[in-house]
């Protein structure tokens, strides 16, 4: 109750935040750093709530960050930013109905392997834009998003990310406690019990993994009107790796605290200016510590809190 | 004619470094019943560390024994704290042993560099039908050799028949009075040893980058999938066989087109088959 009382506060304060000045640098980094809880989201409702582990969330980001970048290119980006849910949604959906009827680890192998051939593929396949040849290493640039450089534009970003992200993060509450939430998480806990039960396990999977691809390619079309370009690294392990650590520091499942973690965590380490590998190997380092709940143990802290998704055997 | 029997000689070493790999990783989801996702950064471990025993020629059998020594240390403190504790846990062990990877792999990038690096392979021994043979290749033989001596000889002894009964059962391993994590921990142990070695001893075949670790694990896992992990002889054959098909595909294409093949062999064994293949025993049927 402590924890969902503070939620209207600190989104009074986001609100706010724009208006107390922060100047484009610091703003700049809010907004990376929404693009990432937005991916941290959407891998929480598939590895949180419905308890499959995803190695490879980027897929989704990567393809929202492509398909926006090279759509802009020819459409308005409205168009662009539409056409490219309805794609990343057709992908969403060829993948799950393959990922759906896989359980615990060769779930995880499937997810990274597929994000694994699309990063290889950006890297080293290019792409044909009105004639010129783009792509490799240096990704393609999205004309959509070349205004968000001033600070009007890093404003309007900002809310626009605000708005979906608190909009995600309202849904999936909703979700948690709605009967199709209850059953998500009833798979979680455990999948043969919940087929006994007569659960549609399958479909419940492809459903959560449809939507929470979705929200992934939404964080793509973000993140490329955020940094101007889709490169390979938006698909990379790394990235995936980042929002499944980001959502167990936070506690899987929950949603508050993933994405108030993935917030909070990502623009500290942006403001510190912490070197990529840096924080790669803290998350590294810091995950065990969560899997093995050191800290509790250790501090006798977070006493009550939600534990059951997080202990799941 | 020599280009082709130099090619097909590359593939074979490939394939028997992977084959290597492979049982090391094959060990660990029979006996610990996890798929060790930092596998492959073991076998890199190996690599780099050969890299640097190349700026010590007279160490290297000093080099060889820490590439052994170094990663079974390190496995087996891993086995303790985390994947003993948390092993049946899906979650906690895929993201735990990626994020192992992922630090293994920013060490390297710290230590060495992110730049490609290469091992020297030394002047060649001899010629046989055309194929240059340099020490390394020798040393890939030696080591396979070991390897069968060892997985011939393990069933027989006290530990070995320990390992065959807990990944048989469990309970009955418990039941009579074998130390079940013990017997985990030096299976795992055992498995990064033998990733580290099989990568130090075929470093001068490989382009180092703190990533290369990744393509070896996926090999390693398609053949744990397809071969199974309850016999040598099927992962050393497809392993060799596989080495050879991928070897020639990368000198045909690119080596990136190898790592997408391989990544796309995963995803359709995966998906026709739920459970994986043959003896890739993660989940009960009954």
């Amino acid at each position: 109750m402590r924890g969902k009382s503070l939620i209207p506060f600190i989104l009074g304060l986001a609100l706010l935040l724009p208006l107390l000045g922060p100047g484009p640098y610091h703003l700049s980094l809010l907004n990376s750093a929404l693009v990432i809880t937005l991916l941290t989201l959407s891998w929480d409702l598939l590895g949180g709530v419905a308890g499959q582990v995803s190695l490879g969330q980027a897929l989704f980001l990567g393809l929202g960050a492509y398909g926006f970048s090279l759509l802009s290119t020819y459409l308005p980006p409205a168009g662009a930013a539409l056409a490219t849910a309805v794609v990343g949604t057709a992908f969403a959906a060829f993948f799950g109905l393959f990922a759906s009827r896989l359980e615990g680890i060769f779930f995880a192998l499937f997810t990274l392997c597929s994000a694994e051939v699309f990063h290889e593929a950006t890297m080293n396949i290019p792409f044909i834009l009105k004639g010129v040849e783009v792509g490799g290493e240096g990704g393609v640039p999205c004309l959509g998003g070349a205004g968000i450089l001033s600070l009007r534009g890093l404003v309007v970003e900002y809310y626009s990310l605000l708005l979906f992200t608190a909009s995600v993060g309202w849904f999936l509450l909703r979700t948690l406690r709605h009967p199709v939430g209850l059953k998500l998480r009833g798979i979680a806990e455990n999948e043969l019990l919940a087929r006994a039960t007569g659960l549609p396990v399958e479909r419940l999977k492809f459903g959560a993994f449809v939507a929470s691809g979705v929200l992934g390619v939404v964080a793509g079309i973000f993140s490329a009107l955020h940094s101007g370009r889709a490169t390979p690294s938006d698909f990379s392990l790394e990235l995936s790796f980042q929002a499944a650590t980001l959502s167990a520091l936070g506690g899987r499942g929950t949603v508050t605290g993933p994405a108030l973690t993935a917030v909070a965590v990502s623009y500290l380490f942006g403001a510190l200016d912490v070197p990529p590998q840096v924080r790669l190997s803290l998350y590294a380092i810091l995950l065990p510590a969560i899997l093995l709940d050191l800290p509790r143990k250790a501090l006798g802290l977070l006493r009550g809190s939600r534990t059951p998704l997080s202990s799941r055997q | 004619m020599n280009i082709l029997a130099q090619s097909l000689a590359g593939g074979f070493f490939l394939g028997i470094s992977y084959a290597v790999l492979s049982a090391g990783l094959a060990l660990t989801v029979n006996v610990v019943e996890i798929i060790n996702l930092s596998h492959g950064a073991f076998y890199l471990m190996g690599a780099y560390l050969a890299y640097s025993a190349s700026s010590f020629p007279g160490l290297s059998l000093l080099f060889l024994a820490a590439s052994a020594a170094g990663p079974a240390l390190l496995g087996l403190f891993i086995a303790r704290t985390l994947v003993n504790p948390l092993r049946k846990d899906h979650f906690s062990i895929a993201v735990g042993t990626l994020g192992l990877a992922i630090l293994f792999e920013q060490a390297a990038d710290l230590l060495w560099g992110d730049r490609a690096l290469s091992v020297h392979p030394g002047a060649p021994l001899g010629e046989i039908l055309g194929v240059k043979i340099y020490p390394w290749h020798a040393g890939e033989i030696l080591l396979s050799g070991a390897v069968f001596i060892l997985f011939f000889l393990l069933p027989r002894t006290k530990l070995g028949l320990a390992m065959r009964v807990l990944a048989e059962d469990e309970e009955m391993a418990e039941s009579v009075g074998i130390n079940t994590n013990a017997v985990r921990a030096t299976a795992f142990s055992l498995s990064c040893a033998l990733a580290s070695v099989a990568g130090f001893v075929s470093a001068p075949g490989l382009v180092l980058t703190p990533t290369a670790g990744r393509m070896p694990l996926i090999f390693a896992l398609v053949i744990v999938i397809l071969a199974g992990t309850r016999r040598l002889l099927p992962v050393a054959a497809l392993s060799l066989g596989l080495g050879m098909v991928t070897f020639g595909l990368a000198l045909a294409t690119s080596a990136y087109v190898e790592y997408i093949l391989l990544l796309t062999a995963v995803l359709v064994v995966v998906s026709v088959r739920r459970g994986g293949l043959f003896t890739l025993k993660i989940e009960r049927d009954y």
